[in-house]
């Protein structure tokens, strides 16, 4: 079986998509050389999902809590499918990024999309992870055992 | 329904699918209103708006289908799978496709001459009548005035109504279960942008249906 850590490569675009700002996908989507065209198959709709996790990545799974998404599909003019399912209730969030998606699809895009959107936007995200992790590491604490003396 | 997720990049697959409703909220709640007022007058025909064109389904039977359908109604069809109407089905309703007539929440005939018998279908118990399967058949002519009659609640004499494309001794068999009562089937008929029902409560005018 697949290692369902592996993430193809659409999974990746479809990730930095989904934790981009709804900001700066707007003002991209404005920027584009040629707006797209677009038809809703699902007009973005607010749901909640149960999260589930692992003790340490391994034990059995539990319930995490509930947590509201947006989810959205588009066909672009194309013909292709774009799917965007994003965290919390923006609904043009979930909408720009099911239209990146099918963009991303269309190899009149791809580069154009890719370069302007997906790679800034994952290297900011990378960024506020790395600053995320460096405060956490601060507060580290070791514990260690004092050796006694004889 | 499946997506490929992989060698995508720049040349993902086009796909077929039909939008749904234009106004989901709306459109769905009025053509579920147009749903009652066809079940609680059956045999009157009624047109049913805002059915999105999809391929392989009249636009009254996709607009019962969306308002009838979700993720908690198993689905009986004999559409073939991958065909653009299975898919739009599977992607807008989500409904868990059986293979097994009796399990089928709803059905969904687009061929109603080679369906199954009705029977086949689920026809509820004495204690839970209202499990029963709920059949949309997709028929070729449907008008009112003629054709075969009918008497129950809801008729105020005597209605006639006149359908093409079902099968042969369909509507002697379907008097056979009304002695079945209150287990039964419901059939919503779909033509065009037109649907008519024909719930478990109505009876067949035994004289006529010997013709049919």
């Amino acid at each position: 079986m697949k290692n369902p850590s592996e993430k193809t490569v659409r999974q990746q675009w479809m990730e930095v998509l989904a934790r981009s700002s709804p900001d700066f996908l707007e003002k991209s989507f404005e920027a584009l050389s040629h707006p797209p065209d677009y038809l809703f198959l699902r007009r973005p709709e607010t749901g909640l999902v149960m999260v589930r996790g692992r003790m340490d990545g391994e034990g059995d799974p539990f319930n995490l809590g509930e947590v509201a998404v947006t989810r959205c599909t588009v066909k672009s003019r194309a013909g292709y499918l774009g799917v965007a399912c994003v965290r919390g209730t923006e609904k043009r969030h979930a909408e720009l990024a099911a239209c990146f998606d099918a963009l991303l699809q269309d190899n009149r895009f791809y580069e154009e999309v890719m370069e302007s959107v997906v790679k800034p936007s994952k290297e900011r995200l990378l960024k506020e992870e790395v600053e995320a992790r460096r405060k956490a590491e601060a507060t580290r604490v070791d514990f260690f055992t004092m050796v006694r003396g004889e | 329904m499946s997506v490929s997720y992989s060698g995508c990049e720049g040349h993902g697959e086009k796909v077929n699918l039909a939008p749904g409703f234009e106004e989901p909220v709306m459109q769905s709640q009025q053509v579920f209103r147009a749903l009652l007022e066809a079940i609680s007058h059956p045999g009157c025909v009624i047109s049913l708006e805002h059915g999105p064109k999809v391929s392989g389904l009249s636009p009254a039977a996709s607009a019962t289908a969306l308002a009838l359908m979700d993720f908690e109604t198993s689905l009986w069809c004999d559409l073939t799978a991958g065909t653009p109407a299975f898919r739009w089905l599977g992607f807008h309703c989500g409904s868990p496709v059986t293979s097994v007539t009796k399990e089928a929440c709803i059905a969904l005939v687009s061929r109603p001459e080679a369906m199954p018998r009705l029977d086949a279908f689920n026809l509820g118990s004495e204690r839970q009548p209202h499990t029963s399967t709920t059949l949309i058949l997709e028929v070729s002519r449907l008008s009112a005035g003629a054709g075969a009659g009918f008497t129950g609640p809801g008729i105020e004499k005597r209605g006639r109504l006149d359908v093409k494309g079902l099968p042969h001794g369909f509507w002697r068999h379907r008097k056979s279960l009304e002695g079945l009562f209150p287990m039964g089937v419901d059939l919503f008929l779909t033509c065009n942008e037109t649907v008519a029902a024909i719930p478990r409560t109505t009876i067949w005018d035994e004289e006529r249906c010997m013709l049919l």
